[in-house]
């Protein structure tokens, strides 16, 4: 990633400041150490290689320099805390926004993995803190595996993970991707402040990855197979477990395992 | 840790719904159980007599009626969001607090998880931890307390 490409950071975006690291332990520890700082709401940091990439609850996110995409948004927006969760689904979306930029659509695991195909490529970790019953910020960390290549994937998650090199069978230019993907955020993120999830829900439901499907999800201290009903309008995972004849919606919660289509 | 702090203690437990309370102090451990006569265990104190420290707070308690009407109730910290309630940054990290924790306003004390977006709760108040009221990673509601403080 070389520098000079601020004026593509001004597209459609909050986005009021860009910090480019060769290497760091991860972006979004960084960018929460800069929130606590006092960097302003828009600030970007995006880094060629993660010593210490991760996702939720600790576990690691494969992050080898000159392959993929990291990066950290730290936002400031003025929201109760109980609508900050929708944030996360605003990020997922952007994300299938870029690639579908580049002519490969994806899909969305529900809170906000992107799939393409079978096969997870980007995943999102957000982290915020709250003061009373408000947001004080919120770093919204994405990795996507862009040029990562087959034998660079560890075999523990080799056939469930890809890249877009991997399913398109093309390099992609990193850059361009992470100016789309910026540019898709600043949007989603000016249309859901307007509307709310209702005014972006039609952008996720359309790439539903699980809705139709069996799944089996785990809750706290529960597992239970059923059906993926899609997302209600606070953007909560629908399931139908089996045996009930209702939804029921999740705020969080992990589907562990889905019947592959 | 002397008399006139566990006393100070046992005030405070006064008038709030805490039920056990623990606070450690070097390698003291203060331990009051509400409901059953308070105990203190000294394990490895090497400064006071084994038999010593029971009695006093017993007598501390029946001196206090008078006061309780004065005495400061703790904070409550509530859940902001629904989610699931985790009290470690990692599943194989140290808790962010223990009951008997000095915590300072702006500390985090826990994480609810919504739609994977990791929100951590600071504390509002600087004092000590009398009562963690959710287990880990299990589910909370809007408005659900979580923790209990009492102030400096």
């Amino acid at each position: 990633m070389k520098s000079g490409s601020k004026r593509e950071m001004m597209i459609g975006g909050p986005w009021t400041g860009l910090i480019r690291l060769a290497v760091t332990d991860s972006t979004n520890s960084r960018a929460m150490e800069l929130a606590e700082r006092g960097a302003p709401h828009g600030t970007v940091v995006v880094a060629d290689a993660q010593t210490g990439g991760r996702g939720r609850l600790g576990r690691r996110w494969i992050s080898p320099p000159g392959r993929n995409i990291y990066v950290s948004v730290l936002l400031r927006p003025d929201l109760p805390n109980a609508e900050a969760p929708r944030l996360s689904l605003v990020a997922g979306i952007a994300l299938a926004d870029a690639t579908e930029g580049e002519d490969v659509p994806g899909s969305l695991k529900w809170p906000n993995d992107l799939y393409l195909g079978e096969r997870k490529a980007g995943g999102i970790l957000a982290e915020m803190a709250s003061g009373g019953d408000r947001v004080r910020h919120v770093v919204i960390g994405v990795g996507i595996n862009v040029n990562l290549g087959e034998d660079e994937i560890p075999e523990e998650i080799r056939g469930k993970a890809t890249s877009l090199r991997i399913h398109a069978g093309r390099e992609f230019p990193r850059e361009a991707l992470l100016a789309s993907f910026l540019g898709a955020f600043g949007r989603r993120y000016v249309e859901f402040l307007a509307g709310g999830f209702a005014a972006i829900r039609p952008a996720w439901d359309r790439r539903d990855f699980l809705r139709g499907r069996r799944v089996l999800v785990r809750g706290p201290g529960w597992e239970a197979w059923g059906v993926a009903r899609g997302v209600d309008g606070n953007g909560a995972f629908l399931f139908r477990r089996d045996g009930s004849g209702a939804d029921e919606p999740l705020h969080s919660g992990e589907i562990v395992a889905f019947e592959t289509a | 840790m002397n008399l006139k702090e566990i006393r100070e203690i046992l005030e405070l437990l006064k008038g709030s719904d805490v039920s056990e309370f623990e606070l450690g102090r070097g390698d003291t451990v203060l331990k009051i159980r509400r409901g059953a006569p308070p105990v203190v265990y000294a394990p490895a104190l090497q400064h006071a007599p084994a038999q010593g420290p029971a009695p006093p707070p017993a007598a501390a308690d029946a001196k206090a009626p008078a006061a309780a009407a004065a005495v400061p109730a703790h904070k409550e910290i509530i859940s902001p969001i629904v989610g699931t309630f985790y009290r470690a940054p990692a599943p194989d990290s140290a808790p962010f607090v223990e009951v008997g924790s000095r915590v300072v306003k702006g500390q985090v004390l826990c994480i609810i998880e919504a739609m994977k977006i990791m929100n951590q709760i600071e504390s509002d108040t600087t004092g000590t931890i009398a009562a963690i009221l959710v287990e880990n990673a299990q589910p909370v509601a809007y408005g659900q307390p979580l923790f209990h403080i009492l102030p400096e």
